[in-house]
């Protein structure tokens, strides 16, 4: 813990609504603890604004605990800023120093309207996941659950993959706003389990059908995907979308 | 819902899967071009002969068509993946925050170092196979005399230094391409990683170092 | 007259083992090709919400469901770390269901309903199956069979988890099953719309009123019953574990309708959550309670002693809880842990910067077991520590302070999850049913997705079939619509012209610290007194004094001031409630009902009752009505972890 506190100058992305054009706005704030969470800053922001009877600043966040997923700005050109698998809230202000300068910016990916200045609208996520990403098994009484074994090391593998939060910050921190990396997690995490095999063929076909669709860059294996990802997912996701894709257009019966 | 697999050809996945396919088969030929040139090493008119029956052959048009459509499926792909992918990001950031390794900066510069590349291919060809003709006769087979044509080309340094900064691009071109292939068709996982990222190290060292030693050991023969 | 009722909570009789059988062999049904005629407003899409509106879907409703945050996915429930709750006994360690509903009315300290609570038991061994279906990556055995830990503090390993993740995965699964229905057109999905009022015709709850909270635009939505699924409401504290999104603004919009608030004074203070480190914080993140399966709580033994924790040696530590519960140790129950951590900072042995805090302490965890061993048990926790107070927990003892985690209050509901109001049914956390004044570790998780997947969908159908014939055609021109849009609007309106000075962010957090120094672990008629006169304070100062900037489109402080408007009211009759409550029970302490150790003392001759609050006007005290618990299963005994 430290008691001194900084001055950060802040440059940030202000934006009416959907259909206006936005443009940055400056920032002076002192009195930032380095205790402090990256959203906590804002909030602050946010108090001086309304004594001066500005418009606050509109950010998406949740449960600021790195869990929800709803929280997400670029921090100095990285998603969720500095850092290695930490989400927006979980950044501290101790990553700083007094006199930095910080730019952010809203999730910039077509796909991702802004609705105002910070948030955007992921809808598009979920639009993927509506087109297949789930296993259609109705409430009710379901199958004894041990009667189905599932060896630790694929479940374990597919815990991994089913981490995703869903925040953007793959197509955001992609060169090609490209949604691959949230896609593959969802199809790995339902392609390892038994559970996943009936729809499997036509899961990846149709959720990357709608991801298409839906106006995201194509990946390039860059992989600045998995470097802003908080959960750590890795891009050999991707590879295994892409054998789980080929292997449903070229083998398919529908 | 119904799937068109001819749609399904088109879409994200598929379209790296082109750029991968087609990339492994110009990495292939880019090896059976570096067994070629180094028969210039050996014997000038070991080259010459190796150039000869290749050219003379009816079937080397067939193979140049086949290299012509899979450098076309490269290309084609390649554009078209990345006027999509400006599009999808309409604004872009303010600031970016840039990571210098050289895996990131090879993945990054796909789109320019493979523009580069296209311009250096067409002047290649320009000044090879449609550049001056040369003969020379072994056992009496009048042939082109490529070797000739090779020292002269490369005793010209800028055409060297030329050559050098081309190669170099190409090298940087696989050094992502090669890994890239193996994820884009989708063999890489965890286990295999490391190994496809190694193997597209010592695949784009050999071509750089292999590709480099033919102008200068060009330059340096006609200085001699 | 006395107008207090004495409510009927329409449990069913007998034994209790086949009561929810024969129970729901009596609902109505209604025919499949009718289904398609009907349609039911979801208000929340957590595991309670999410799960009721994916169930009614699949059995042939038409469903709108709502959430006030830009996906189902984000909901609170995503936040459960630790398990769910489910007597498989899959360890053989003699776990049953009839244990694990006796673990928690005991947990509960005897204020639930034994009827819902069975019910809760017999439907958890569900969970587990569907989920599992559903493809929740639970952790497993190297045999391919599901993974059992021992949670809470409870004898037997019964708790399933997703590493320390749960919470989420459970709610990943009925979000795509809800994805799977919205995809079949069953289910219209509302994100950022936050319900600001519900309609009732006729008597009935039959629609809602929301904002759009990216246009600001208010809309009406009418349905044939209404789903109220909105959690928790700990952000009445400011300070809480909880997402700052979980307030109990939809539940005060119902009981300012009717509906009646049962047992608010009930709040789960969470023992082990990180300490207050500036007054900019705006939420507490909760250490996982595993940890004190090997972390030892202690406090240095002399008041304020200032030296560095590693530096006190061992015989001037005071181990507290180990020393007063020496056969639970530090393993005691969430609440008595926080009453006694509390306790040993009030009488000034709290540690770190702000005195308010103790130790937890892996020194001699790390020696018995290695490092290793401790690294692969907490490792991300010690992480996660790390990353927000920047100390090291495998170097220097945690900080750990009790805050505010669940409210097993809510609205009040009956056996069949319907409230005051007929065809308003409330499920999860937002209602009040089953953990009584305590709930267990790994509990939470498993009343969510049981009212949502099993419950719910079941007793809604059978008030649609009920009602099936009488209830009249409506549409959004209904009169009461008209009312109840002009009334949000009114609302907004008023909050927007006063131009005040305070911003709504300052006026929640004088509330949430009268809460907590009021209305919080240790209670008193006084403090309780003060409390009820202080927020009235705030709450009349509220309407003078407020700023809001911005407009009425998207506006992060409009949505801010809505909400703390609601939570100045429901912290009004939480303080109310628990003075009402002459009693101690779970995690309701009065410091003036205690034995002559200084433990709770619960009084069941008076007390052994739900109290369920009804509106009467703003500035009118509401009516306190009873709803009476017997205990014919399990006896009434003093619920002791000496």
């Amino acid at each position: 813990m430290s008691s001194n506190t900084m001055t950060l100058y802040l440059q940030v992305w202000r934006q009416k609504n959907s259909n206006e054009a936005g443009a940055f706005s400056n920032y002076e704030v002192a009195n930032v603890s380095p205790d402090m969470s990256f959203l906590e800053m804002l909030d602050m922001l946010n108090e001086d604004l309304a004594r001066q009877g500005l418009d606050p600043i509109q950010y998406d966040h949740d449960c600021r605990e790195g869990i929800c997923g709803a929280c997400g700005v670029v921090i100095n050109g990285e998603p969720h800023g500095p850092g290695k698998q930490t989400t927006t809230c979980e950044l501290h202000m101790r990553n700083f120093k007094n006199g930095d300068a910080i730019v952010i910016e809203p999730w910039r990916v077509k796909a991702f309207a802004v609705l105002k200045d910070l948030a955007v609208d992921r809808s598009a996520y979920d639009k993927i996941i509506q087109a297949g990403g789930f296993i259609k098994v109705n409430y009710g009484n379901a199958p004894e659950a041990n009667s189905l074994p599932v060896g630790k090391d694929v479940a374990d593998l597919a815990m991994d993959m089913a981490a995703c939060i869903g925040c953007g910050a793959c197509a955001a921190a992609c060169k090609n706003a490209s949604a691959m990396l949230f896609a593959a997690a969802k199809i790995s995490h339902l392609a390892l389990l038994p559970q996943g095999q009936v729809e499997r063929k036509k899961r990846a076909a149709n959720m990357i059908k709608a991801m298409d669709e839906l106006g995201f860059g194509n990946c390039t294996n860059q992989g600045l995907c998995e470097d802003a990802c908080p959960k750590g997912i890795n891009i050999n996701a991707i590879a295994r979308l892409n054998r789980e894709y080929l292997d449903s257009i070229l083998t398919c019966n529908f | 819902m119904s799937l068109s697999v001819i749609k399904a050809f088109r879409s994200s996945i598929f379209k790296k899967i082109w750029v991968a396919l087609s990339g492994m088969f110009l990495c292939i030929f880019l090896l059976g071009h570096l067994a070629g040139n180094s028969m210039m090493i050996i014997n000038p008119e070991m080259f010459n002969r190796y150039a000869h029956t290749l050219i003379s052959n009816p079937f080397i048009y067939f193979a140049e068509a086949v290299i012509v459509f899979f450098f076309f499926l490269h290309i084609f792909w390649a554009i078209k993946t990345n006027v999509e992918n400006w599009r999808a990001r309409p604004i872009s950031y303010h600031k970016r925050a840039t990571k210098w390794d050289l895996q990131s900066l090879a993945s990054a510069t796909m789109p320019y170092t493979g523009a580069l590349l296209l311009v250096f291919i067409v002047k290649h060809i320009i000044d090879f196979k449609y550049g001056p003709y040369y003969t020379i006769s072994y056992e009496g087979v009048q042939m082109r005399n490529l070797y000739q044509l090779l020292l002269e080309y490369f005793g010209n340094i800028h055409n060297v230094i030329a050559y050098v900064i081309a190669m170099t691009l190409l090298s940087i071109h696989v050094l992502h391409g090669v890994w890239s292939a193996f994820q884009s068709i989708g063999i890489n996982r965890s286990t295999l990683n490391t190994t496809f990222r190694r193997f597209s190290y010592l695949f784009s060292v050999i071509i750089v170092i292999s590709y480099i030693t033919f102008p200068v050991w060009c330059y340096i023969q006609g200085v001699k | 007259m006395s107008k207090i009722k004495q409510l009927d909570s329409n449990s069913p009789t007998g034994p209790i083992e086949t009561a929810w059988d024969r129970h729901r062999f009596g609902l109505k049904l209604v025919n499949p090709a009718n289904r398609r005629k009907l349609k039911v407003i979801v208000v929340g899409t957590g595991l309670a919400g999410g799960g009721s509106a994916g169930a009614l879907a699949e059995m042939g409703y038409n469903v709108e469901a709502f959430t006030i945050l830009d996906t189902p996915r984000r909901s609170h429930s995503i936040a459960a770390q630790g398990g769910v709750n489910a007597a498989k006994n899959y360890p053989n360690d003699n776990d049953s269901i009839w244990r694990l509903f006796y673990d928690t009315v005991k947990g509960g300290d005897f204020r639930s309903n034994e009827y819902s609570t069975y019910r809760l038991a017999q439907c958890a061994n569900n969970i587990i199956d569907q989920a599992t279906a559903q493809g929740v990556p639970f952790s497993r055995e190297y045999g391919g069979t599901l993974s059992n830990r021992s949670f809470g503090g409870v004898q037997v390993s019964r708790t399933f988890y997703a590493r320390g993740q749960t919470g989420q995965q459970l709610l990943l699964g009925v979000y795509q099953s809800l994805m799977k229905e919205v995809n079949r057109g069953k289910v219209k999905l509302h994100t950022r719309k936050e319900m600001l009022d519900l309609v009732m015709i006729d008597g009935k709850a039959r629609g809602i009123i929301t904002r759009d909270l990216v246009t600001g635009k208010l809309e009406r939505h009418y349905g044939d019953a209404v789903i109220l699924a909105t959690g928790g409401f700990c952000k009445t504290y400011y300070l809480s574990t909880n997402a700052m999104a979980s307030n109990g603004a939809s539940q005060m919009r119902c009981y300012e309708k009717g509906a009646y608030m049962a047992n608010p004074c009930f709040t789960q203070i969470h023992p082990t959550s990180l300490p207050v480190m500036g007054p900019f914080m705006s939420k507490q993140t909760l250490m996982s309670e595993a940890l004190r399966n090997d972390g030892r709580i202690w406090v240095p033994k002399a008041k304020g002693d200032h030296r560095p924790p590693n530096d006190i040696p061992e015989d001037e530590r005071d181990y507290f809880l180990e020393r007063r519960y020496p056969s639970f140790g530090n393993l005691t129950p969430r609440d008595i842990t926080s009453r006694a951590i509390k306790q040993a900072v009030d009488s000034g042995h709290g540690v770190g910067p702000t005195k308010v805090a103790v130790y937890l302490d892996f020194k001699d965890a790390i020696k018995r077991d290695g490092l290793t061993t401790i690294k692969e048990k907490y490792g991300n926790l010690f992480d996660m520590y790390t990353h927000i107070v920047d100390e090291s927990p495998y170097k220097v003892p945690m900080r750990i302070y009790p805050t505010a985690h669940f409210t097993m209050g809510g609205l009040w509901v009956d056996y069949n999850l319907m409230s005051s109001i007929p065809g308003l049914f409330v499920g999860g956390e937002a209602s009040y049913e089953y953990h009584g004044a305590n709930r267990l570790g790994a509990n939470s998780l498993m009343s969510a997705t049981t009212d949502g997947c099993f419950v719910l969908p079941t007793t809604v159908s059978n008030y649609l079939g009920e009602n099936f014939k009488t209830l009249a055609k409506i549409d959004d021109k209904h009169d009461e619509f008209e009312k109840a849009e002009k009334s949000v609007k009114d609302r907004i309106t008023r909050l927007l012209n006063i131009k005040g000075s305070k911003t709504p962010n300052q006026f929640h957090k004088e509330l949430g610290k009268v809460m907590f120094d009021y209305v919080g672990i240790e209670r008193t008629e006084e403090k309780l007194k003060h409390a009820i006169e202080e927020i009235t304070k705030i709450k009349q100062l509220y309407h003078k004094d407020l700023l809001l900037s911005g407009d009425d489109a998207m506006n992060i402080e409009l949505e801010r001031a809505l909400r703390v408007e609601d939570s100045i009211n429901l912290g009004l009759l939480m303080a109310r409630d628990a003075l009402e409550r002459k009693e101690s029970c779970g995690a309701h302490y009065r410091m003036d009902f205690v034995d002559d150790e200084g433990e709770a003392q619960r009084d069941d001759e008076n007390f052994c009752h739900v109290a369920a609050w009804e509106y009467q006007g703003q500035s009118e005290v509401p009516l306190r009505h009873i709803e009476q618990l017997k205990f014919n299963n399990i006896a009434l005994t003093k619920r002791s972890y000496k």
